[in-house]
């Protein structure tokens, strides 16, 4: 006997005519909730996400299948559970998929079955194993929700509904097969592993009533699914649907470039103050957000007690567009719509102020830890620069501080109030002189590198010294550099980051114009804001370069031997941990040269912080962060200080002047001076050089003092 | 209702300031000019005068063609038009003879109200607005840290050394404000687009009808005898708390003898 089953046993025409008659309803209710969904995105701003259509698809895989950024360290159980009823489900609806491709294509049309034999059994053991992966999968998603209730994650009935819908149909599933094995007893029924001990349980009962209950439980099953399919459409559920678009149209850019504002000056709206403002892109990620809480799990605003939560920014954003026609996931899920969830209360609420208040528009430091974790590709990032945009660009509107620095980059072309003349001021400190650009192009030499500086590199007195060091490392490499020197100019990055686009643009193009008139080919900078706008923002002005950040040419000479390092001259030993700045590290994939870099100085030993490399901790200091006070919550640098503390490190090595400043700040306000001292990689470096002297001998940098 | 504004452009006072030792002089570099951040708040008050009551806001300048900018800045803010008074003859006049120029800008506008910082950031001499008022008849109502209107009626609380008075006069008059009438604006980006496409406009000594005897070097009385440096003495006391913590009462003593507290 070939090992099958009747497809529709114990079940009479007439049930099977209602069943496909029943589930018309719900593809009904899908087709139409999709439509809907798609009208709404139809609503937003011309984006073109058609490019590179092979990348798109492959990442969706990647998303999808493989789970990439379901599955991460930080959570692991949350992953599993949904890595379990993902595949769970997936195997089980294939295995529908292939039943009804046997009962209503291959059998009737063609009189070939494919539904037996050894591909029957492991079809039933395939599915039996899906089905306890789907229950295991529920079971500990409910546990995380109901016992573990990590804090990144708040439930919504829709939340339970959902899963409480795919245990009873898994459940259900089982049942049936096994009341069907009690009856018909096939000689292969362990190969169904999970209802075949179940049915020799059930056999003890008598066979009518096993059939009806077989009957009932068969009719209920198809209900539960006809309720559950026309329930996906609104509910969480969408998901598949939403989140693979969403994934599919993800921004292919750089990470660390924001996109401008395109003809400024003709303009008639700036940035996002309504629905009208929106991408199409940026309307289908607020739409995909499942409320997962991912973007929470590094969010320095979130961990710190501000009123800025990533997630919550969507919720809001997404509820704010189904107030006004459009259709919002999670709408049977507004048991959530209390104090923290602004959105669903009225379609009068204005977009800045009414539904996100500007203490969220303002907290955000732009270090893209959401973006980093969000599995659907939400890009919140530049949705805070819209909303900041139309604050500062139409209303003129943001915290006072930065008042200050807008004057001064308008005037001073840096966010300090510095003549331009003092850019050099640091070079008076090293005993070989540093050329300018304008001495270099009159005479007509060529430098292998340009020393981009930077604002706070050369005014701000403690990241001077690390200004310094880097151009003592380079002059004992024997490398030919030279500085824009009083030409240079802010990047703009600060001001782009905190909504002022005009300045920014104006700032973009002048430091473009700068370097392009000296055909300036190489950058080496310490500054990881400035190598991100050169890297990724200067080509849309112009200006394209091979920027290097000073961690990786410090590592590369380092691994090349053209520096050497004494043992004895180390300025620091024992432990040191290293902080990945976000526009080094998350943006720009610069992970291993610092590390590389601190590795080869004598005597230290790298302790990692808990939250390192992509997921690193922000310092508080970008997105003109720095500039602002941080008045809300608890102090991101602290927070990071402590962490820095707790490996046991005596040095805090940084690789950007903001992080710099936050830190020494940070060291101070936690009172920890004694314990932790923060030190530029060039710092630890330059700390530990030997350098050859004129008479061919070599002398340890005795005169180095980091401290001084 | 219509306000006048004076504004200058002085180099910007958080550059440290170079004097030409034989002209005796501020050196102007226009690039490192701005509109004097003590004539923002004039600018702002008067704004917000005019979005309770409707009317205009004109900025009014006397300075080298370069002095556009601080006009441009006013007109950003929100400003609605703006004369510059520039005039080789002008040179090198004094607060008298700025005035006289400012005064036969501003007579014609006839305006309800003309506003002026306190002082200026760079000379310091506050001696314009009094000039001003003078030659234009009108009552002045001087450090203003606030400033209201009723009907005809100007009300303003005038700062003291230990409170404010409340002074009113009848329109017009002139008002000159301290820093205390609130924020200036920082101007959006579309009040900078529509400054830069609004017209200035210029006006020089033969249009304003003045006589050269009586404005620029020629009709300065002032002469600037001796320029020096300040030299600055270092400010504050340093307590040092050895972990007493008598240190509280040193900092209480001090603050009580200087009736802070």
């Amino acid at each position: 006997m070939i090992p099958t089953r009747e497809i529709t046993w114990n079940v009479d025409l007439l049930g099977r005519i209602a069943l496909y008659a029943l589930l018309a309803l719900p593809i009904g209710f899908l087709a139409f909730g999709l439509a809907r969904r798609l009208r709404m995105w139809r609503l937003g701003r011309p984006d073109d996400r058609f490019d590179r259509l092979a990348a798109r698809l492959w990442g969706a895989v990647v998303a999808s299948i493989f789970h990439a950024r379901i599955v991460r360290r930080q959570n692991l159980y949350g992953g599993i559970a949904h890595a379990l009823i993902f595949w769970g489900f997936v195997v089980l609806f294939i295995g529908t998929v292939i039943v009804m491709i046997e009962h209503d294509i291959t059998v009737p049309l063609f009189g070939f079955s494919f539904y037996r034999g050894n591909f029957y059994l492991g079809f039933k053991l395939a599915m039996n194993l899906a089905g306890l992966l789907l229950i295991a999968g529920v079971l500990m998603a409910l546990v995380r929700r109901l016992v573990l209730r990590p804090v990144t994650l708040e439930s919504s009935a829709d939340d339970l509904v959902v899963l409480a819908f795919l245990l009873v149909l898994s459940v259900q599933g089982f049942v049936l097969q096994a009341l069907r094995l009690a009856v018909e007893r096939d000689p292969w029924a362990a190969w169904s592993f999970v209802s075949y001990p179940m049915s020799l349980v059930l056999q003890g009962l008598p066979e009518r009533l096993l059939r009806s209950l077989h009957l009932v439980n068969w009719w209920s099953h198809m209900l539960t699914t006809t309720v559950f399919l026309a329930y996906v459409a609104f509910s969480k559920m969408i998901h598949p649907f939403t989140g693979l678009a969403s994934v599919v149209f993800r921004r292919l850019q750089p990470a660390g470039r924001l996109e401008p504002v395109e003809n400024l000056e003709e303009a008639e709206r700036f940035g996002i103050a309504g629905l009208q403002d929106f991408t199409w892109a940026q309307l289908l990620h607020a739409d995909a957000c499942m409320h997962c809480g991912r973007c929470l799990e590094y969010c320095p605003t979130f961990h710190t007690g501000k009123p800025l939560r990533p997630r919550d920014l969507i919720l809001e954003i997404a509820g704010y567009v189904a107030d006004r026609g459009g259709i919002f996931s999670g709408e049977l899920g507004q048991g959530m719509n209390t104090a923290r969830f602004r959105w669903g209360s009225g379609a009068e609420r204005e977009l800045i102020g009414g539904v996100v208040s500007t203490e969220e528009i303002w907290d955000c430091t732009t270090c893209g830890a959401c973006m980093e974790q969000c599995p659907v590709y939400i890009e919140h990032v530049p949705l805070i620069a819209g909303l900041r945009r139309h604050l500062v660009l139409e209303r003129g509107e943001f915290p006072n501080e930065l008042t200050t620095v807008f004057n001064n980059l308008e005037r001073l072309a840096s966010p300090y109030q510095f003549r331009p003349a003092q850019r050099v001021d640091w070079t008076k400190k090293l005993e070989q002189p540093v050329p300018e650009m304008a001495e270099l192009a009159a005479s007509g030499e060529e430098v292998e590198y340009l020393f981009w500086v930077g604002c706070l590199g050369s005014f701000d007195g403690r990241n001077q010294r690390t200004t310094i060091a880097l151009a003592r490392i380079m002059q004992t490499a024997g490398i030919r550099f030279a500085i824009l020197g009083r030409e240079e100019t802010c990047t703009g990055d600060p001001a782009r980051r905190a909504g002022n686009e005009y300045l920014a643009q104006l700032l973009g193009q002048q430091a473009v114009e700068t370097l392009n008139a000296y055909q300036v080919k190489k950058i080496v900078t310490a500054c990881p804001h400035c190598f991100n706008a050169i890297k990724n923002e200067f080509p849309q002005l112009g200006g394209h370069y091979e920027v290097v950040h000073h961690s990786q040419l410090i590592s590369e000479l380092l691994a090349r031997g053209r520096l050497r390092l004494d043992p004895d001259s180390a300025i620091a030993r024992g432990k040191v941990t290293y902080h990945d700045p976000c526009y080094l590290g998350r943006y720009n994939r610069v992970f291993d040269e610092p590390r590389a870099a601190l590795s080869a100085l004598p005597g230290v030993e790298l302790a990692e912080m808990p939250r390192n490399r992509s997921r690193s901790f922000c310092c508080g200091g970008g997105g003109g962060r720095m500039f602002m006070e941080e008045t809300r919550g608890r102090r991101i640098n602290q927070a990071r200080v402590a962490e820095a503390q707790a490996t046991g490190a005596e040095v805090l090595a940084a690789a950007c002047p903001f992080c710099m400043t936050m830190f020494e700040d940070g060291i101070r306000g936690a009172g920890v001076e004694g314990n932790l001292r923060v030190l530029d990689i060039a710092e630890l470096v330059a700390g530990s050089l030997v350098t050859p002297q004129e008479d061919g001998t070599t002398a340890a940098e005795g005169s180095y003092d980091p401290s001084g | 209702m219509k306000i006048c504004v004076c504004v200058k452009h002085v180099p910007d006072p958080n550059l440290p300031v170079q004097v030409d030792p034989a002209t005796r002089r501020l050196i102007r570099d226009p690039k490192q000019s701005i509109i004097d951040p003590a004539d923002e708040y004039g600018v702002e008050t008067a704004l917000r005068l005019v979005e309770e009551h409707g009317g205009e806001v004109v900025a009014v300048t006397m300075g080298p063609p370069a002095a556009e900018d601080a006009l441009r800045r006013a007109m950003a803010m929100g400003a609605d038009r703006a004369i510059l008074v520039s005039d080789e003859a002008l040179a090198g006049s004094d607060v008298l003879g700025t005035a006289r120029a400012l005064a036969a800008a501003i007579r014609p506008e006839q305006p309800d109200l003309v506003i002026c910082a306190t002082e200026s950031t760079d000379a310091y001499t506050g001696l314009l607005p009094g000039a001003l008022a003078g030659l234009l008849d009108l009552p002045q109502l001087t450090f203003a840290r606030a400033v209201s209107v009723e009907g005809s009626t100007v009300t303003v609380q005038r700062a003291t050394e230990t409170g404010y008075q409340v002074i009113q006069a009848t329109l017009p008059a002139l008002v000159t404000v301290t820093a205390s009438v609130g924020e200036p604006r920082y101007p959006s980006f579309k009040g900078l687009m529509a400054a830069k496409r609004k017209p200035i406009e210029v006006r020089d000594i033969a249009e304003l009808g003045l006589e050269q005897h009586t404005v620029g070097e020629p009709g300065a009385r002032e002469r600037v005898l001796e320029i020096s440096a300040v030299r600055q003495v270092k400010q504050g006391r340093i307590v040092v708390d050895d972990g007493t913590g008598e240190s509280v009462e040193e900092i209480l003593a001090f603050l009580r003898s200087i009736q802070v507290v």
